[in-house]
């Protein structure tokens, strides 16, 4: 799976960094990359990524939050 | 630490602070605030700059107490409800820079872009040539943060550096209360205070830190941005904060009618100038600005109450710049462009390409 780690950035880099994978994934054929991690230690972030997600048809799942550091799994609907 | 969903992430919760920034800053005009200028977070932060002493402008001098209100604010919400998070270390120099070059490009507009809507509300249409400023800014620096723009990752710091900038808003605050304004004079102690021109007209006291504390509160839950409305839509096609700034003119525009502070055109708008080129040009310095740092002023004050050192030191940038800015000649007034002004903007707005080439990072 595909890991992404925003830690230590601000958006909007963090929800580019997210809207490039979420569009490379969604471009490759057969559907074998529909799942995308990322972390990210800013709560902005993980609603920004949410809204990100939501407007490309993937579902943002909290895997685990640990302080400010957050493990988000985006999945394709 | 309460954690959970956060309402004021929602729709509805930008729309909620973006009518409350616009009736609290119509408000706020109507108890004593300068015209189109009941919330303005670079002129306050300049007349903070002259209350202080740093520039000797005698018009534009007062510690205005809503910068002080939207930093604690901010501070208070991210400890209640778990966002506060000491954190710094991402190009600091640079990010003081920006904010120099912000303020030095708002102030030849005069106005930050909560004021260049707050002037549109009022009727001020030299603001409409500002905002497309402001746009065309923010559009260059999207070029850039496509093209992989980025100023680095800060890094955890101990909580006392997240204190810091909130406690130097209690101790400006501290400093108004042992030398509070004397009628007419303008000093009292070690700060000055303007009797005449935009500095000496304010509400009071209390009002315009209440006032701050509350729209810091709802600001830092919502993530209001001025310049992330229009970044998000020109990058995302994302409309979410964008609603908010709407519903902030719509407020400030049905509560200046309701005031008898809405009066349209172009010419005799208060603390404003008519000049088509330098609104634009000042604006699109400052959109630059604003993108490349990743803030409007108005968040960056909102993130340095979280604990970002690093919008910190672009908000003490800010207060630098503008003290420059005055003392420079650069700043605009009432008649148009200040004898330095043009010089400035072209001079920062190289600086600006300069650092948005130099920061470029290949993934």
């Amino acid at each position: 799976m595909n890991t992404i780690d925003a830690k230590g950035l601000s958006c909007p880099q963090p929800m580019l960094m997210a809207k490039k994978a979420m569009q490379a994934a969604s471009a490759m054929p057969g559907g074998q990359e529909n799942k995308i991690k990322v972390l990210v230690d800013c709560a902005a972030s993980v609603e920004n990524i949410g809204r990100a997600a939501k407007q490309l048809g993937w579902e943002l799942t909290v895997l685990s939050r640990q302080g400010d550091e957050a493990e988000l799994e985006l999945s394709k609907k | 630490m309460i954690q959970g969903k956060n309402v004021f992430a929602s729709t509805g919760g930008i729309v909620l602070v973006g009518l409350v920034i616009g009736l609290i800053a119509s408000m706020l005009q109507h108890f004593g605030n300068p015209g189109n200028m009941g919330i303005c977070v670079a002129c306050f932060e300049r007349d903070i700059a002259g209350a202080i002493g740093l520039h000797r402008a005698a018009i534009v001098q007062y510690l205005r107490p809503e910068i002080i209100g939207l930093v604690l604010g901010a501070f208070a919400a991210s400890i209640i409800f778990g966002d506060f998070r000491p954190r710094g270390g991402s190009a600091p120099v640079q990010r003081f820079i920006l904010g120099m070059l912000a303020v030095i490009g708002a102030l030849v507009f005069l106005g930050c872009p909560w004021r260049a809507l707050l002037r549109l509300a009022g009727g001020d249409w030299n603001a409409i040539v500002g905002l497309v400023g402001l746009g065309c800014g923010i559009f260059v620096g999207t070029l850039f943060l496509r093209n992989g723009f980025s100023l680095g990752s800060s890094s955890r710091q101990n909580a006392f550096t997240g204190y810091i900038f909130p406690l130097v808003m209690v101790g400006l605050l501290i400093l108004y209360l042992m030398f509070p304004q004397a009628e007419g004079q303008p000093q009292s102690g070690v700060l000055f205070y303007s009797v005449s021109g935009p500095g000496s007209m304010h509400a009071p006291l209390l009002l315009s830190l209440g006032c701050g504390l509350l729209i810091g509160f709802l600001a830092q839950r919502s993530r209001f941005c001025t310049m992330g409305a229009l970044r998000d839509l020109f990058l995302f096609r994302q409309l979410h904060l964008m609603f908010g700034v709407v519903a902030l003119v719509a407020a400030a525009f049905a509560a200046n009618l309701y005031f008898g502070q809405f009066n349209p055109g172009f010419l005799n708008q208060p603390v404003a100038h008519n000049d088509w080129l330098w609104n634009f040009s000042g604006m699109l310095m400052a959109g630059l600005a604003f993108a490349l740092a990743g803030g409007c002023p108005g968040r960056q004050l909102f993130m340095s109450g979280e604990g970002d050192s690093d919008a910190a030191i672009f908000a003490l940038g800010m207060i630098a710049g503008a003290a420059v800015s005055h003392n420079f000649g650069l700043a605009s007034s009432g008649a148009g462009a200040g004898p330095n002004g043009p010089l400035a903007v072209g001079i920062g707005l190289a600086i600006l390409l300069v650092i948005g080439f130099a920061n470029r990072q290949k993934a």
